[in-house]
């Protein structure tokens, strides 16, 4: 008995040993241990001297960089645009650079897990389906005002940003990301394959309301049954972002949206609005029609049904850099634009794309200071928008600025580097800067630009709402009720869920926070 | 002189099992690494985790990672899921596991045994994600083999599967049982094959028939298998095979009333969140109430029929 439970006990004293030995979460950097919090300040407010300090003597240090892709794609030289980028910053920033491809399907698990895992990671892509509104309460992102980081080494990045802009990367107290577009105003609406409408006498305004668009498709129909005029996917995006005019807070505005910023600044259940409402009856009248498919089950993407000509129209931003980048896209045909929303600069917009720094970076300095190379030398943002030259593009005939891709290099969702210093993507031409220059400058501001939800007291609502959504949009963003009848009960016990959640206690925090930014504001 | 003969059969027998030992070593370390180092990480289940403060540096928080799983209404429903879907599938799995065994004990062609093994054995080794699309090749609403070709066939509506919760509880009971029976089937199998014949030979010439043999040699031999699988199945009882349940029904919202389990819970609430720690607490309360299962299982058991307990 005796000789059983020294056994025992040595082997707990061996297992405790071989825990503790790995017991080291490694999330912790030597740097980071051997700070005191830091006091963080607006960047607007800061008022320490630009000043940079690049060590030009020590060991280069590697940046990792997020490039995010579409799935299934693997570029080839990729080592090649690496030792064309290092060329640059070694003698200049004394720093290389380690393409990190990811796919936008796996970007969130990449990220989290990266970070979790103390891998190497420093610059994360805060964009697309890895929100900046949905990173604050996840402590993922280094606070670039610590240590005067931003102020001391991203004098470009302030150079081409302005306050207001960099402001909407500024949550829960910390400068967490920086926008990665200087020009944001974003009209909304749709593309549709013009070829086809031309073909069949289909005439589509450029500018029209979302409740137009019902005719259109029944021409469409009309003109050939074979064709989708309309997708909805999955169901679990909100195209209706692209729709109407609102601002939204969470993903698929789960933390409410503002119906319109400029008049009152009141948040709401995006579900509880008459817009959803009279969105979801269409979607029900155009799945009965045969205008969309209304099936949540088919997940692939609208983009490819409408390359192999299967769709009609697709939900879009409209800008020249998107109407570029889909025209090179679609060669088998001409694309034409519908704006059903003018062009607006919100929050949204602008965290639509940014960058931030892991909270794990070895070298947040050196993370800061490739970052703010990248929008101070274009031609480091040419290779990793574009590739190389003469082997991923080539300049169009007579012009030394517009080039034409020749390769199959096109990383869709990176967005980096100061347009007014690249290369521009044609079909856009030589007036391509001053285009986003002429739509920023029309373009409505939304006095929440700056403002971001801090979520970090509301995760265990934030879960089960967002649990809640993706249970009932894909229905009823797909029509799938029996009757309208059907799909109004359907939103009313989806609402009563949402309740249940804790959307109403969000939503009252939110609308707080936005009180509370604007008294700032004055 | 006794005391040190017993001495030196007691260093040669030590002696006897290191190559034993050495064999187990594989295994040990891929259970001390897999098993027992990341127990470690339980702690995460009690506190806020911040990514740069780690897992020790992170602030306690008590029980409020735990929260999340009642938060929602649709506790009762995943819970009820999980917990009868287990149930059920014990019991299946130990009645079609065992029926098939027993029958495939009787065949005697080889050829046809090695045939038929591989067949009931092969969508085991399928990954899930193939699965559901050969489910969605029969159930797809409008391409689909059944709305298409067997209902159009027989002149009867067409019926939307995935838009219709009552339909799933019979087609994820099909679908877990032609994947696992194959396996199910060996471990009882190997189990039969270790019975002494000439138990079977005796009752043959006493003109026993072929059910009295099963119900009188094969059952209650085989009855230490079927307890050790249905206790190491309690155990599972608050877990749930994710892919058949996430993928088989295509994520589908309107299916959740019979296809949402605990694990697709936390996966769909916790995707958006990037929240380490609410996932621990959800882990963590799964493994608490196996443990609790198995233990009361074993305890029933054990007080039932000694020998067959686990422990």
């Amino acid at each position: 008995m005796k000789r059983r439970l020294i056994s025992a006990l040595l082997i707990v004293a061996v297992a405790m040993a071989l825990i503790s030995g790995c017991a080291g979460d490694g999330t912790t950097t030597p740097q980071q241990s051997s700070k005191e919090p830091q006091k963080t300040t607006d960047p607007s407010q800061s008022e320490t001297t630009p000043t940079t300090i690049i060590d030009m003597e020590e060991d280069p240090y590697t940046v990792a960089i997020q490039v995010v892709v579409l799935p299934g794609t693997n570029y080839e030289g990729r080592e090649d645009r690496e030792a064309a980028i290092n060329a640059i910053t070694l003698p200049a920033i004394n720093t290389k650079v380690q393409i990190q491809e990811v796919w936008i399907s796996e970007v969130r698990n990449t990220t989290s897990m990266a970070v979790a895992g103390d891998e190497k990671i420093d610059l994360i892509h805060v964009a697309t389906v890895q929100r900046l509104s949905s990173m604050v309460g996840a402590d993922l992102l280094y606070d670039m005002n610590q240590d005067d980081l931003l102020a001391t080494r991203g004098q470009e990045v302030l150079e081409v940003f302005s306050e207001e802009l960099l402001e909407a990367g500024f949550a829960a107290g910390q400068q967490l990301a920086i926008p990665a577009k200087p020009y944001n105003a974003n009209a909304k609406g749709i593309y549709y394959n013009k070829t086809f409408a031309d073909q069949h006498n289909i005439t589509v305004p450029e500018k029209m309301k979302f409740e137009d668009l019902t005719e259109i498709f029944r021409q469409v129909k009309a003109a050939d049954p074979e064709i989708m005029p309309y997708y909805s996917g999955s169901g679990e995006l909100n195209y209706l972002y692209w729709l109407k005019a609102f601002e939204g807070y969470g993903n698929e505005q789960a933390y409410g949206i503002i119906l319109d910023p400029q008049a009152e600044p009141t948040v709401v259940n995006f579900y509880e609005t008459d817009m959803y409402k009279d969105y979801i009856l269409t979607m029900h009248r155009w799945k009965k029609e045969g205008l969309q498919p209304g099936d949540p089950t088919d997940s692939n993407p609208g983009q490819a049904y409408f390359a192999a000509g299967q769709l009609f129209a697709v939900v879009s931003d409209i800008n020249s850099t998107i109407m570029a980048q889909r025209q090179a896209d679609y060669k088998d045909f001409e694309l034409g634009w519908v704006t059903l929303v003018e062009p607006v600069v919100t929050n949204a917009t602008t965290t639509e794309y940014m960058w931030g720094i892991a909270s794990n970076s070895q070298r947040p300095d050196k993370a800061m200071d490739f970052l703010n190379f990248m929008y101070e030398n274009g031609e480091v943002a040419n290779i990793l928008s574009y590739g190389l030259k003469d082997v991923d593009y080539t300049f169009v005939d007579g012009s030394n600025s517009v080039i034409a891709r020749t390769g199959s290099y096109a990383p869709t969702f990176f967005v980096g580097g100061d347009p007014e210093k690249m290369l521009i993507l044609s079909p856009n031409g030589e007036d391509y800067v001053a285009k986003l220059k002429e739509m920023e400058a029309n373009a409505t501001l939304s006095p929440l630009l700056g403002y971001t939800f801090d979520d970090s007291a509301f995760q265990t609502e934030s879960s089960v709402i967002n649990s809640t959504i993706l249970e009932y949009i894909p229905r009823l963003n797909n029509g799938m009720a029996d009757s309208e009848e059907a799909t109004l009960a359907l939103l009313a016990e989806f609402n009563q869920k949402l309740k249940l959640s804790g959307i109403d206690d969000v939503i009252a925090a939110n609308q707080e926070q936005i009180n509370q930014y604007l008294k700032n504001q004055g | 002189m006794n005391l040190k003969l017993r001495q030196k059969k007691k260093k040669r027998n030590w002696k006897h099992f290191v190559p034993y030992y050495i064999m187990a070593l594989p295994g040990f370390t891929y259970l001390l690494i897999n098993n027992y180092i990341p127990l470690y990480g339980l702690q995460l289940a009690f506190k806020q985790f911040s990514f740069k403060l780690g897992i020790s540096g992170s602030q306690w928080i008590a029980f409020k990672n735990f929260r999340f799983l009642f938060a929602s209404n649709d506790a009762t429903i995943m819970i009820r899921n999980t917990l009868l879907y287990n149930l059920f599938w014990i019991f299946l799995n130990v009645l079609i596991g065992l029926s098939v065994a027993i029958l495939f004990n009787e065949i005697v062609n080889k050829r046809a045994k090695k045939f038929y093994q591989t067949t009931i054995l092969l969508p085991h080794l399928m990954s899930m994600v193939v699965i559901a699309y050969l489910v969605y090749a029969y159930l797809a609403p409008s391409t689909g083999f059944i709305n298409n070709t067997i209902l159009a066939g027989l002149g009867l509506e067409k019926v939307n599967w995935y838009a219709d919760a009552k339909y799933w509880p019979f087609i994820l009971t099909f679908v877990h049982q032609w994947r696992g029976v194959g396996f199910g089937m060996l471990l009882y199998l190997s189990s039969i094959l270790g019975i002494d014949s000439s138990y079977y030979e005796a009752a043959t010439i006493d003109g026993a028939t072929k059910w009295q043999q099963i119900r009188k040699i094969t059952l209650p031999l085989v009855k230490p298998t079927i307890i050790m699988l249905v206790i190491l199945g309690i155990g599972q009882i608050f877990r749930s095979d994710f892919g058949l349940f996430y993928q088989v029904p295509m994520n589908q919202g309107a299916l959740y009333g019979t296809t949402q389990t605990i694990d697709t819970y936390v996966y769909r609430a916790l995707m958006v969140n990037n929240n380490y720690g609410m996932s621990a607490a959800a882990s963590f309360l799964q493994s608490v109430v196996g443990f609790v299962f198995i233990v009361t299982a074993n305890a029933i058991v054990s007080k039932v029929d000694r020998k067959s307990s686990l422990f």
